[in-house]
């Protein structure tokens, strides 16, 4: 047995064994051309070893002449396969410079046809019998050279040139698989090139005296990107594991969780949604959804709103986030579904694919109304208690009108015998009893004001100098009482807030009273000060701000944070239960406006500040508040 | 004398509300927003049986704030105490300090005329005793020393024989500083003398 047959029989299988599995390979998933390219250079390989074979032991000129015109066809085949192979599995390669390639080449393989002899010889005169691995094989002697042979040289280095660009590119973009496929791929194509491109040329150049062995660079770059699809079979198959494993855990978090995985293939318009993910919508398993079929679940209150968030995660953000209601099934409330998506483009920056998930969360959603509604009720007690608390100062006020209507009245009475009547005065002291009931009715409202709960949607413009002076009014008397001075300008240029009166006037009177608090509960003796509450309103571009200030001992720094936590009081027990700042401060943010104890200075008492924002921002904040709260089920 | 009353309450209705009530009984009234403002318009001293209706709470200056000033007074005015909050400690004191009553509002006009009526009258009678204690006194500044010590031993009950003893003199020289005084007093009878030195506060020998 000869080395030379036993060595290129050993290739020449590997290749064919190659060529077959791989051709079952690509058999199974007909859509993988890049496949279908490596049996094609594996098969063109077996048949140039072949030619190579025939080649060292043929004895004939001519003979060696025409297996070198047909290797040649074989090479140029081989050569189109792998530079396709390189364009389909790199996707880096310049198509141009491709076509450049293989229409030089196929333009030498015509040549090779047509001229005499083959691309590199017009003709052979003479063969030599050298040794080579112990057997005496034929090579060129005495040859003529074919001009053509440049147009091969010069399709060599374009393909070369093509294969390098490629390669360099897919190095470029990172990663370590695509370098490995790089260098391991494109190294061994660019060597196999070059080494042919050299050898080839030498020997038709008549200046090396060897056999032409191009299969061998070839069957090095068929070992590389052999490697390179086996170890692709291994990494699928950990894939699939992988994929599987996690296919479980979505089905697990599906069904624990009501999470329903959606896609939205945007080019066709269709949905797909994961197994448990059609439940939650209500929408019959692997039935045809599109966009406008899926909305027709969405609650009529929301599509709109939804539908411009959608379109604008598609069109700008390529995120999403929103939450909205299901249509309500029959006999039961609608759903809160809260959904996450992404949007997926594609090489031309298109959006191709929109992936997301929804989770029901109406748990949560009725947690939150029943926390707002309490919210509400606290509120409300907390009015209640302070209007309680005041029940003296308010009975005073109201004594006053009552007690000037029964003299009035009285005094009317004894003046009828009169004679003659005097009507004038009749109609005076009946004048002042109107005014006067007008007045004790005017108190009785305000009271009846702070003891009603706070319907949803009492919304109106209201006006804060409004507030401060009703509530001034009820104060009047505790006011009086505890011998303080009110200093109040009001600002006829302020703009209103769309807000609830009524708490407004419990936030102000809160504060009032607590300065009335600070300023009474002080020792005698320690301000030399008459006591006094100013009130100053400002209206800056930044929004409306309102100071409340006392001249009392003022907040010990430790405490200014502390003051708004619930049940925190400086009073003594018994003496409220803590919860006025707390709640006055709910009040304010559910307004979109802050409410701070400013740190104090020297020489000052206590100072609170409301700063509200603009209005035109207000209206929208506590429209969505309240509509929260509107939607409270039922 | 014609009497006057004061009203002082800050609420504008109440005052008016007043002013037409007290009318009604036939007095002479002026009113005030604040203690203050009444306090400069009073004259130095009381000349007219005098009474003030004042309110409990007012800015400024407190009804009972007020009192106290008013009883700083020779002869202080009668007050009545008018309030919209029945405050239990503010009567007590109020009522100690000697106002005439406490009227929580709203009250009806027989209680304001009537606790008027009361009013006046107690000061009338302190203005006209203050004017009698006076002319008392003009009468006993007439009287010698001797004739004071005698007369100090009459409004005992003492007999002439007794005070002769006691004061080292005559019975004949008592019997004549007894005329001289019954006489420079304006009395008939000895009851009578006693009456005027209790009113006056003359003080009875020992």
């Amino acid at each position: 047995m000869s080395w030379v047959t036993v060595i290129w029989s050993a290739g020449m299988g590997v290749c064919l064994i190659l060529a077959l599995m791989h051709f079952l390979i690509w058999f199974r998933d007909r859509k993988s051309w890049s496949s279908f390219c490596f049996p094609v250079i594996a098969l063109g390989i077996v048949c140039m070893g072949f030619c190579e074979l025939s080649l060292m032991l043929t004895d004939s000129p001519d003979e060696f002449l025409r297996l070198v015109r047909i290797g040649h066809v074989l090479f140029g085949v081989t050569v189109a396969a792998s530079l396709l192979f390189v364009h389909l599995d790199f996707g880096t390669g310049r198509s141009w410079l491709l076509l450049l390639a293989l229409g030089l080449r196929t333009a030498a393989v015509t040549a090779n046809l047509v001229t005499d002899g083959s691309l590199h010889f017009i003709s052979i005169q003479s063969l030599e019998k050298i040794r080579f691995l112990g057997e005496s094989i034929s090579i060129v002697n005495e040859a003529t050279e074919n001009p053509w042979v440049r147009l091969g040289q010069l399709a060599a280095l374009v393909q070369i040139a093509y294969v390098i660009d490629a390669s360099t590119r897919l190095w470029r973009r990172g990663g370590g698989l695509n370098r490995h496929r790089a260098l391991s791929i494109g190294g061994s194509t660019v060597l196999l090139f070059l080494v042919g491109f050299v050898l080839v040329g030498s020997i038709s150049a008549g200046a090396l005296r060897a056999p032409i062995l191009v299969s061998f660079p070839f069957f090095g770059m068929v070992l590389a990107i052999g490697y390179d699809m086996s170890s692709n079979l291994i990494r699928t198959a950990q894939l699939a594991k992988e994929l599987e494993a996690n296919e479980r855990r979505l089905a697990l978090a599906g069904a624990a969780g009501r999470i329903a995985f959606w896609e939205w293939d945007l080019k066709n318009d269709r949905i797909w949604f994961s197994k448990d993910g059609w439940a939650v919508f209500g929408i019959e398993p692997a039935s045809e959804v599109n966009f406008e079929r899926f909305m027709v679940h969405v609650h009529e209150d929301d599509r709109s709103r939804l539908e411009e968030t959608v379109r604008e995660s598609v069109e700008k953000t390529g995120a999403y986030s929103a939450e909205f209601r299901l249509v309500a099934t029959e006999g039961g409330r609608p759903r809160w579904l809260s959904a996450t998506g992404k949007v997926e483009k594609n090489n031309r920056g298109e959006p191709v694919l929109f992936r997301g998930f929804s989770i029901d969360v109406s748990r949560r959603k009725d947690a939150e109304s029943q926390a707002a509604q309490q919210r509400r009720e606290l509120t409300h007690l907390s009015r209640v208690g302070t209007l309680g608390a005041l029940s003296g100062a308010l009975a005073h006020e109201l004594n006053q009108p009552l007690a000037a209507i029964l003299s009035n009245a009285q005094v009317g009475r004894r003046r009828l015998g009169a004679e003659p009547p005097d009507l004038a005065e009749m109609d005076e002291i009946l004048h002042d009893i109107v005014d006067d009931t007008k007045r004790a009715g005017n108190i009785v409202h305000g009271m009846r004001a702070m003891f009603a709960k706070d319907a949803p949607v009492d919304l109106q413009a209201v006006d804060l100098n409004g507030v401060v002076a009703d509530s001034l009014k009820l104060l009047h008397s505790e006011i009086i009482a505890r011998k303080t001075r009110i200093e109040f300008t009001p600002l006829p240029t302020l703009p209103p807030i769309t807000a609830s009166f009524i708490e407004l006037q419990q936030v102000f009177i809160n504060l009032i009273v607590n300065s009335l608090d600070a300023i009474s509960g002080q020792s005698a003796g320690v301000s030399a000060l008459p006591p006094c509450i100013r009130i100053i309103v400002s209206d800056t571009p930044d929004g409306i701000m309102f100071e409340v200030a006392d001249n009392g001992p003022g907040i010990p720094l430790e405490n200014l944070e502390h003051l708004f936590e619930p049940f925190f009081s400086t009073k003594s027990p018994g003496k409220g239960l803590g919860l006025g700042l707390s709640i006055s401060r709910g009040i304010v943010e559910r307004y979109g406006g802050k409410l701070i104890a400013v740190p104090p200075e020297d020489g000052c008492g206590a100072v609170f500040r409301i700063a509200f924002p603009p209005p035109s921002a207000d209206a929208k904040v506590a429209a969505c508040d309240h509509g929260v709260d509107a939607d409270t089920p039922h | 004398m014609s009497s006057i009353v004061y009203i002082i309450d800050d609420d504008p209705s109440v005052r008016r509300s007043l002013v037409r009530l007290v009318r009604e009984g036939d007095y002479d009234v002026e009113a005030f927003a604040s203690a203050e403002e009444f306090l400069t318009a009073l004259p130095e001293a009381f000349v007219r049986p005098t009474c003030a209706v004042i309110d409990l709470q007012m800015p400024g200056l407190s009804g009972l704030e007020l009192q106290q000033r008013l009883n700083a007074r020779p002869h202080p005015c009668s007050v009545i105490f008018i309030s919209g909050n029945g405050d239990i400690p503010a009567t007590v004191k109020a009522m100690r300090h000697g106002a005439v009553t406490f009227l929580t509002k709203p009250f009806h006009d027989e209680e304001l005329l009537t606790a008027l009526a009361e009013g006046i009258e107690v000061h009338q009678k302190q203005l006209v005793d203050s004017l009698l204690t006076r002319r008392i006194h003009q009468r006993i500044e007439t009287l010698s020393e001797r004739e004071r010590e005698t007369m100090s031993w009459v409004i005992t009950g003492a007999l002439n024989k007794q005070i002769a003893g006691e004061l080292g003199i005559a019975e004949r020289t008592v019997k004549a500083h007894r005329a001289k005084v019954m006489e420079k007093m304006g009395v008939v009878s000895v009851a009578e003398l006693v009456r005027l030195c209790d009113v006056a506060g003359f003080t009875v020998a020992r």
